[in-house]
């Protein structure tokens, strides 16, 4: 199966200087869903943000993120107006993290749906908002459309974000943490209707035990870069990083959670050597001068041998 | 369809009392308007005995609340009395005043409103850039900047100094232009700073942003997210400025001897004409009420949120 | 301009205190009439030139500094202490304190500032002090409203409870736990609206129903030199420039103060 995704050495800068994304290499299987895992700060929502190229004007962007349906292959870095209009809304669905803080106040939820036919031009075919609010779990369509989002709870009106993400039947949905901002018990069920309904699904979230459930790959950032990607990395971590990850979410009949001292490093500073270093239990010397690449799934040579 | 007229009661209770309030200056005056009536209209040495028929014919011989109802009736009715200067009704001299100041205002605003949405919509595109800057820097200067400077800068240089427009104002549309630049300039900068705010709160939110994902342009989320956000906010201050208005239409229309209400309002207060004063501060009053009743009812309209808390 | 606002108004507002303070010290007297030096460009022996009387600029617009800092200062105070106490009282008295303060509050904030201002002046006469006496009228009724939502609001806060739970007073535990807040909350709403006030002041001393002369005025500077201004410019762009870097300051001074303390997205929208 080809890569519908493909983004190969994406930097991005802040219009401020700070390196948010240090060379980003990943791979997108049709239908797959790759989940992101990482501390904030670790670049998870720049690379969605820059996908969509919504970052903040100012800010520089190099490498190459290649959308492919098969037919057509978009280059999502530097896309132009004709590039975007495919991407936003088409190719690429986007669902946000805050369910109430996405949805406009003043606009009723239906009409919110209706925004995804409208915002590409598009007239919505009659009935088609109440489909998709049907197909995502959400009963009484009709009726409840009506209402505003102050009026739904958080879950379902992240259904309703899920609903319209989904309209144009994305290659790609981007999930930037959308149970964040939800009750635990709504976290779980809210995936599973949003991995239903996506097609290929890239997963930004910090809860690990979600991620285990939902997730075919999972990519582990740190400081900008992959330090490890692969199946069954949560279940079997090798990187220094993603041990320590795992070993601080809590776990029943794992013991306690073990802290991981130190802080992200700064991204406005230039960084050599493995950016993780300060912080790993197995670093060497030439860890702190060379740059790990990315290797067989893992970005630590220590941990190759 | 309660809480509307539960509002309503509450602004005419309100307005009530600011009309009592308004009409108790009169204890303050030291003047007799019985004698002032009198030698406003011709009798330079009023008789006792005429200043008693005339206070008797005013009601000036009843109680205060008595007095007070009165009045209040009679202001119901358009009837504000007789000016203590000039001896006419006042309610004549309003109206012929009126109309001036009306076109006065109404230029000014409209320069507002247009000034108001340029300096808000500049530099939207670059939050931070140079354009935006710029055009925080005018709204803050904009905003100290007092109207009255402005309009001498005005009158002495370009009216006298260059010859434009006419020095002695008309009252017309055309001759509205001019006046009316100093006093839009103060309502703009507020009005500018609101909308720039509102404007950029609301783009930046993340209900924007999820527009954008969806692939609207920057135009759509602009009139269909960014405005209506910031409407409120400016709803809000719109009907505020309406307060200040009145000040600034005197002030302005004192510089450019425009025949409005606003400078029969200060020749009042120096010729110590206090029916006057009192009709035109009232109608002050009620246009700074139905602006404040007009903005929240326009808001609860735009805000689905504002209409469930009452 | 983030805390810079608030550094950059609080110096300059400083200096203007300086000056108005130092003035009487440095520079010659602001009420001396001198026919021979009328309408003198800035120069020697005045620093920024002479009015149409032959009075010094500079010592004038000092002078007038005084009268709008003192002024402006005293509707300040009331706002702050009125407000403070009638919104505090309305807050923690009964129902019908809270009714009685609550139908008042609404009055006043019914009543435009400067029209208040007209009316007062119609009726006893012009004059600064009754100026500041109207002004100070309505003034104190945006800070009570304020102080009384948020004290409101705290009664049934965690930390309040818990104190009054332990045995302190509710007085005393709304001294301890809510009123420092609160009064930083007054001060900057208070602080917002003296812009306005000066403006307000000044236009209302161009009419002639503020200060009167002798006694110098930004505001009623400029219209009494308002005929001399194509011969002699400074006299106008003195008194402008004055205001104008007074209300920049206490802006730059309340906008910053803005950042840190939050008054609730209704209160006031920012820059």
């Amino acid at each position: 199966m080809a890569a519908v995704l493909s983004v190969r050495g994406l930097h991005v800068a802040y219009p401020d200087g700070t390196r948010a994304l240090r060379g980003i290499d990943l791979d997108l299987a049709d239908g797959e869903c790759l989940a992101l895992v990482g501390e904030s700060g670790s670049g998870k929502s720049t690379l969605m943000r820059a996908l969509l190229s919504l970052l903040p004007k100012g800010s520089r962007v190099t490498g190459s993120a290649v959308v492919d349906d098969g037919d057509e292959a978009v280059q999502a870095v530097g896309a132009g107006r004709a590039a975007l209009r495919r991407l936003r809304g088409g190719l690429l669905g986007h669902v946000a993290q805050d369910p109430h803080a996405a949805a406009d106040p003043l606009w009723g939820v239906g009409r919110h749906l209706r925004e995804a036919w409208r915002a590409r031009g598009i007239r919505p075919p009659a009935g088609a908002a109440e489909k998709r609010a049907e197909a995502v779990g959400i009963g009484d369509a009709k009726a409840r459309l009506r209402q505003y989002p102050h009026q739904w709870s958080g879950g379902m009106l992240q259904r309703a974000h899920i609903a319209g993400a989904g309209v144009h039947g994305p290659l790609i949905t981007l999930a930037d943490e959308p149970t964040s901002a939800l009750d635990a018990g709504l976290a779980a069920t809210t995936l599973a209707v949003l991995r239903e309904d996506a097609r290929a699904l890239l997963l930004v979230c910090h809860d690990l035990r979600h991620v285990a459930a939902v997730a075919d790959r999972v990519a582990v950032l740190y400081a900008g870069r992959v330090v490890e990607i692969g199946a069954g990395v949560l279940e079997r971590p090798r990187h220094p990083y993603t041990r320590a990850l795992v070993a601080a979410t809590p776990r029943p009949g794992h013991g306690l959670p073990v802290e991981l001292p130190g802080t992200p490093p700064d991204g406005r500073r230039e960084i050599t050597g493995c950016a993780f270093a300060p912080r790993c239990g197995v670093a060497e010397k030439a860890c702190r001068t060379e740059d790990p690449a990315l290797a067989e799934g893992v970005a630590c040579p220590v941990v190759r041998r | 369809m309660t809480a509307v007229l539960k509002r309503l009661a509450a602004a005419l209770a309100v307005l009530a009392t600011a009309g009592a309030l308004v009409w108790a200056l009169m204890l303050l005056s030291p003047v007799d308007p019985a004698r002032q009536i009198l030698l406003a209209q011709g009798d330079p040495a009023p008789a006792p005995s005429q200043v008693d028929a005339t206070r008797h014919e005013l009601g000036l011989d009843r109680s205060y609340p008595e007095q007070y109802a009165r009045w209040a009736v009679a202001a119901l009715h358009g009837d504000f009395g007789t000016s203590w200067r000039t001896g006419d009704p006042v309610a004549a001299e309003l109206a012929g005043r009126l109309p001036a100041t009306i076109r006065l205002t109404l230029v000014a605003l409209g320069f507002s409103a247009v000034a108001a949405l340029a300096l808000a919509v500049f530099g939207l595109e670059r939050p931070g850039g140079p354009a935006d800057l710029l055009s925080r820097g005018l709204v803050f200067g904009g905003s100290a900047l007092p109207v009255f400077a402005v309009g001498v800068v005005i009158l002495e240089f370009v009216v006298v100094g260059a010859g434009v427009g006419r020095v002695v104002a008309d009252g017309t549309w055309p001759g509205a232009v001019l006046p009316a630049l100093p006093l839009a300039l103060g309502i703009g900068a507020e009005w500018a700073r609101v909308l720039r705010g509102g404007l950029r709160d609301a783009l930046g939110a993340p209900h924007s942003e999820t527009a954008r994902a969806r692939g609207a342009g920057r135009l759509r989320i602009l009139a269909r997210h960014g405005f209506p956000h910031a409407a409120a906010p400016f709803l809000t201050v719109a009907a505020m400025s309406a307060g200040g208005l009145l000040a600034g239409a005197a002030v302005v229309e004192t510089l450019f001897t425009w025949p409005g209400v606003g400078r029969l309002l200060i020749t009042s207060i120096d010729a110590g004409d206090l029916p006057v004063v009192q009709a035109i501060v009232l109608l002050g009053v009620l246009a700074f009420l139905g602006a404040d009743l007009l903005a929240e009812g326009l808001s609860a309209l735009i805000d689905p949120r504002l209409r469930e808390k009452r | 301009m983030r805390n810079r606002s608030l550094h950059i108004g609080a110096w300059l507002l400083v200096a203007i205190a300086l000056t108005a303070v130092a003035a009487p010290l440095l520079l010659p007297d602001p009420d001396r009439v001198d026919y021979a030096a009328e309408l003198a460009a800035p120069g020697a022996g005045h620093l920024l030139g002479t009015d149409q009387l032959g009075r010094d600029l500079a010592a004038r617009l000092a002078s007038g500094a005084r009268t709008t800092l003192g002024s402006v200062g005293a509707v300040w105070l009331v706002s702050v202490a009125v407000g403070l106490f009638a919104g505090t009282v309305s807050a923690l008295a009964g129902r019908i304190g809270h009714e009685v303060v609550a139908r008042i509050v609404d009055v006043a904030l019914a009543l435009p500032q400067t029209v208040v201002a007209l009316a007062v002046a119609g009726a006893i006469g012009p004059g600064m002090w009754q100026l500041v006496l109207a002004m100070s009228a309505t003034a104190w009724a945006p800070t009570a409203r304020l102080a009384h939502t948020y004290v409101h609001a705290a009664r049934d806060r965690p930390d309040v409870t818990a104190a009054r739970m332990a045995g302190i007073g509710t007085v005393r535990a709304m001294a301890a736990h809510v009123l420092p807040a609160a009064s930083a909350r007054v001060v900057v709403l208070a602080t917002l609206g003296v812009g306005q006030l000066i403006l307000s002041l000044a236009a209302l001393s161009f009419l002639g129903l503020g200060a009167q002369p002798p006694t110098a005025e930004w505001g009623r500077m400029l219209a009494d030199s308002r005929h001399d201004v194509i011969a002699a410019p400074w006299l106008i762009i003195a008194p402008t420039a004055a205001v104008f870097l007074a209300v920049t300051s206490v802006s730059l001074i309340a906008d910053g103060a803005r950042e840190r303390v939050d008054l609730g997205s209704r209160t006031w929208p920012r820059f």
